[in-house]
């Protein structure tokens, strides 16, 4: 029974990775533009003058690169499904409807985890970036486990618009998150007063975990940060609920 | 096959971290290591046989401990400076320069973090720091001049409580402040009761009274008191047989402290730095000037140093123990460069060069009690310093630093000689929140309420009356008010955030700007690299506008090689007043 349950977890996971995958309109633009703004702001346009650039930027265009796997897959696959009455077929068959949600986190973790390990080797092998063995293995896990926040906005989102609006309020929120929460440019570099405006994104309290980890953060606690995101997860989780009951 | 997917995917996953680059070890020699073919000096005398050391102290011989052969250099270690006062980045500097062990006679650092520094036998990048914490002085006595808050001590019911806080911070000694008469030139003294109160207090928690003296009459005070050693060379007059005879009764070491007292009164030469020794050329144009410099102490006589080295010779010749400490960075000293000025000093006052070596290593160690430092015995930390030349027969060549090692790891040894790049702009076009345009500067409002005075300053940015139109200018509105020592209230040009960067502005022959404001005189102040003390520069206002005009020729005491900023203010002649600078421009 047991482990009939569990099978269902993870046929619905496969299958939803494989549908994912087979999308190319989703897996390449998740894929290459992550990397590619990496290596042109990253790598190319580093002159040599911050020796810690292409460590620093790999750590904000990872997080960048696991946040739209999650907020798409969520704010836009479930928006449309829910629209086309997917979601309501799903809801109505015996399969635990936890799982299709699962599922989705675990695809978008997977996509994180191969855009996570493009961005390391790139990192590696070009931006000359070294990390002990412990200090790989933590951003990496923290990056991954750091896509969660985003499953739940992105879930809320998904519940709250029509499939049509989907996908232009998620890049609304999306972009402009992303710059403003410093994983385009560092930090530093925008005006002070965006550098407190930043603490009300989760994306900056992710970066700014990563990039503690290679101890380039704002110097904030970490554990400050932790905080901020599980408070921001489970606010949107209860709204997602919330939104879940009336869908 | 589904069961072994998970295993597969972390197997992958493992090896790719597995694969993605390590940074590569710096310092490869922490373990066992052999200097063969050096002379060392081993706080008290001088060894020819192998040096051995692992696990970052001196250890026994051991078969399997990496070589390194050391012919012709000369060992000793690394020094201790028995009188500073710990600010910024004294502890990483000074190994820069040999001194590995430091006593801090008064700063208002964080004790417990030197505490655990000492204990840490891995790090190699901070001098050890033995601290007396806050020093013990009166109401209006000397250490309340700095703008550290000091809890002062003004009557002997207060000792017990004030030592018991120094200890609770973490302090390793008790100083204390004392003249022999209430006032002496700007500064009241606690009296003797409170001292003798104060000495019982150190001792009764187990902590050596170190007291600050200058007079013949508060030393021997002192010393009947029951201090443990004076902190200064008595520099009044000539000491007589009571004094030595009392100093030799009661054991009390001195600190003479000669390199500070050089630079009282008289400014003094650079004779003692060698230019053809490695230390010399490491040290910037502008640290060699910092060496020259000088500063006045009121109630002190002109000969006073000439004094000090012949009461220094007769307490050699007496055999009561003399450290060596440069009470660094006072003006004229710099912190580990000033303890090598202080060696030159003792070896003139007629102390042999082994018995001036000593005085900086084991023997100040044993006063002290520092333990594990100043020696190079099995267990002793492995703090030392390579020579290229024999301090035993003249000890400059202590200047003749090679290499230096902290806890069994060498330092990496910079050089301070380096140029500042030239300022990118020659004039300072400002917005209206006074940040100047294509740079990092930045004018922000300054004043003695950062020493917690009690002066304001405010500034806008308008459109002034002497400047071109559109052209904005900075306007303080201040107020000077007493509470600290040296009011100021004005505007400051910060190169940087945190004074991190230093500008070349001697390629110009002079700064020239716009005032106009209530009449009066102002100053503008320089800060520049390796200057405590910002350098001020006086000048004149009047109600209409006046074009000013500062020739970097007439003021070569400023360092304008590497300038980290400029303030305009009013100081203490100033109550409420306005000013207004405009067209500041560096000219050709």
């Amino acid at each position: 029974m047991k482990s009939a349950t569990l099978r269902i977890y993870y046929l619905e996971a496969k299958f939803e990775f494989l549908k994912a995958i087979r999308v190319p309109a989703f897996t390449l633009p998740s894929l290459i533009f992550p990397a590619m703004f990496y290596i042109f702001f990253g790598l190319m346009f580093n002159s040599g003058s911050h020796p810690q650039h292409a460590a620093y930027l790999m750590a904000t265009y990872a997080v960048f690169g696991i946040i739209g796997p999650a907020l798409f897959s969520f704010g836009v696959g479930v928006a449309i499904e829910k629209d086309q009455g997917w979601l309501q077929l799903k809801q109505a068959s015996p399969m635990p409807i936890s799982a299709y949600f699962f599922a989705r986190a675990v695809s978008a973790a997977l996509f994180g985890l191969v855009i996570v390990m493009l961005l390391f080797t790139l990192g590696a092998l070009f931006g000359d970036v070294r990390f002990t063995h412990a200090e790989w293995l933590l951003s990496l896990l923290a990056l991954i486990l750091g896509s969660l926040p985003f499953a739940a906005l992105g879930l809320l989102l998904g519940l709250s618009v029509k499939g049509q609006a989907a996908a232009a309020v998620v890049n609304l929120i999306y972009l402009p998150m992303a710059f403003l929460s410093g994983l385009w440019l560092p930090i530093q570099m925008l005006p002070d007063f965006f550098q407190y405006f930043a603490w009300i994104f989760p994306a900056f309290h992710l970066a700014q975990i990563v990039l503690a980890i290679q101890e380039q953060s704002l110097g904030y606690p970490i554990v400050v940060h932790l905080l901020s995101l599980v408070a921001m997860t489970l606010l949107f989780v209860a709204l997602a609920m919330r939104a879940y009951r009336r869908a | 096959m589904n069961k072994l997917l998970p295993l597969f995917f972390i197997a992958a996953l493992v090896s790719f971290i597995l694969l993605l680059p390590t940074p590569t070890e710096e310092q490869p020699t922490s373990t066992s290591l052999r200097i063969k073919n050096a002379s060392w000096f081993d706080g008290t005398k001088w060894q020819q046989s192998d040096l051995y050391i692992n696990e970052g102290v001196i250890a026994h011989p051991d078969s399997a401990a990496e070589t390194i052969d050391l012919t012709g250099k000369f060992i000793i270690p690394g020094l201790i400076d028995a009188h500073t006062h710990i600010w910024g980045d004294a502890p990483q500097q000074s190994l820069q320069f040999g001194v590995t062990s430091m006593v801090d006679l008064f700063s208002d650092s964080d004790v417990k973090v030197f505490n655990q520094r000492i204990k840490d036998i891995q790090q190699a990048q901070y001098a050890d720091i033995f601290s007396a914490g806050i020093l013990a002085t009166s109401q209006g006595g000397h250490g309340t001049q700095f703008g550290v808050t000091v809890n002062t001590v003004n009557a002997p019911t207060e000792a017990a409580k004030f030592v018991v806080e120094q200890v609770d911070r973490g302090a390793q000694f008790i100083k204390i402040v004392y003249h022999h008469e209430a006032n002496y030139g700007p500064f009241t003294s606690i009296d003797r009761a409170t001292l003798q109160a104060l000495i019982k207090a150190a001792h009764a928690q187990n902590k050596l009274a170190l007291v600050h003296v200058s007079h013949l009459e508060a030393a021997k005070h002192a010393i009947a008191e029951g201090a443990d050693g004076l902190v200064h060379m008595i520099s009044d007059q000539d000491i007589d047989e009571e004094f030595i005879a009392l100093a030799k009764q009661k054991k009390i070491f001195i600190i003479p402290t000669l390199a500070v007292i050089a630079a009282m009164n008289q400014g003094h030469q650079l004779t003692w730095l060698e230019p053809q020794l490695r230390l010399y050329n490491r040290l910037s144009e502008a640290q060699r000037q910092q060496l020259t410099q000088t500063f006045n102490v009121p109630f002190a006589k002109q000969n006073l140093l000439a004094i000090a080295m012949r009461n220094t010779q007769r307490l050699h010749q007496a055999n009561v123990p003399l450290l060596a400490g440069s009470d660094a960075p006072n003006p004229g000293t710099l912190i580990g460069v000033s303890l090598h000025h202080e060696l030159a000093l003792l070896q003139q006052s007629g102390l042999s060069a082994t018995a001036t070596l000593q005085a900086a290593t084991y023997g100040a160690a044993l006063e002290l009690s520092l333990p594990q430092r100043g020696r190079l015995h099995v267990g002793d930390r492995a703090d030392l310093i390579v020579l290229g030349k024999d301090p035993a027969t003249n000890i400059h060549h202590t200047q003749s630093i090679e290499q230096v090692m902290k806890n069994g790891r060498w330092i990496k040894l910079q050089s301070f000689n380096t140029k500042a790049p030239s300022i990118p702009i020659t004039e300072f076009p400002i917005d209206a929140a006074g940040k100047v345009a294509a740079s990092d500067f930045q004018f922000i409002a300054t004043s003695d309420q950062m020493m917690s005075g009690n002066s304001s300053a405010a500034l806008t940015f308008i459109q002034g009356k002497c400047a071109q139109p559109e052209i904005l200018g900075v306007q303080i509105s201040g107020d000077i008010k007493p509470g600290f020592a040296f009011p100021w209230s004005g505007a400051m040009l910060n190169f940087s955030r945190n004074f991190s960067a230093s500008y070349d502005l001697s390629d110009f022959t002079s700064l020239s700007f716009n005032t106009a404001g209530n009449v009066g005189r102002y100053r503008l102040l320089i800060f520049s690299e390796h200057q405590q003390q910002p350098k001020m520069i006086t000048f004149t206002v009047n109600e209409q506008c006046s074009k000013q005009t500062i020739e970097f020729a007439a003021h070569p005491n400023v360092n304008w090689e590497a300038v980290q900023g400029l303030a305009w203010v009013a100081g203490q002649e100033q109550s409420q007043f306005r000013l207004l600078i405009d067209t500041i421009k560096l000219n050709p």
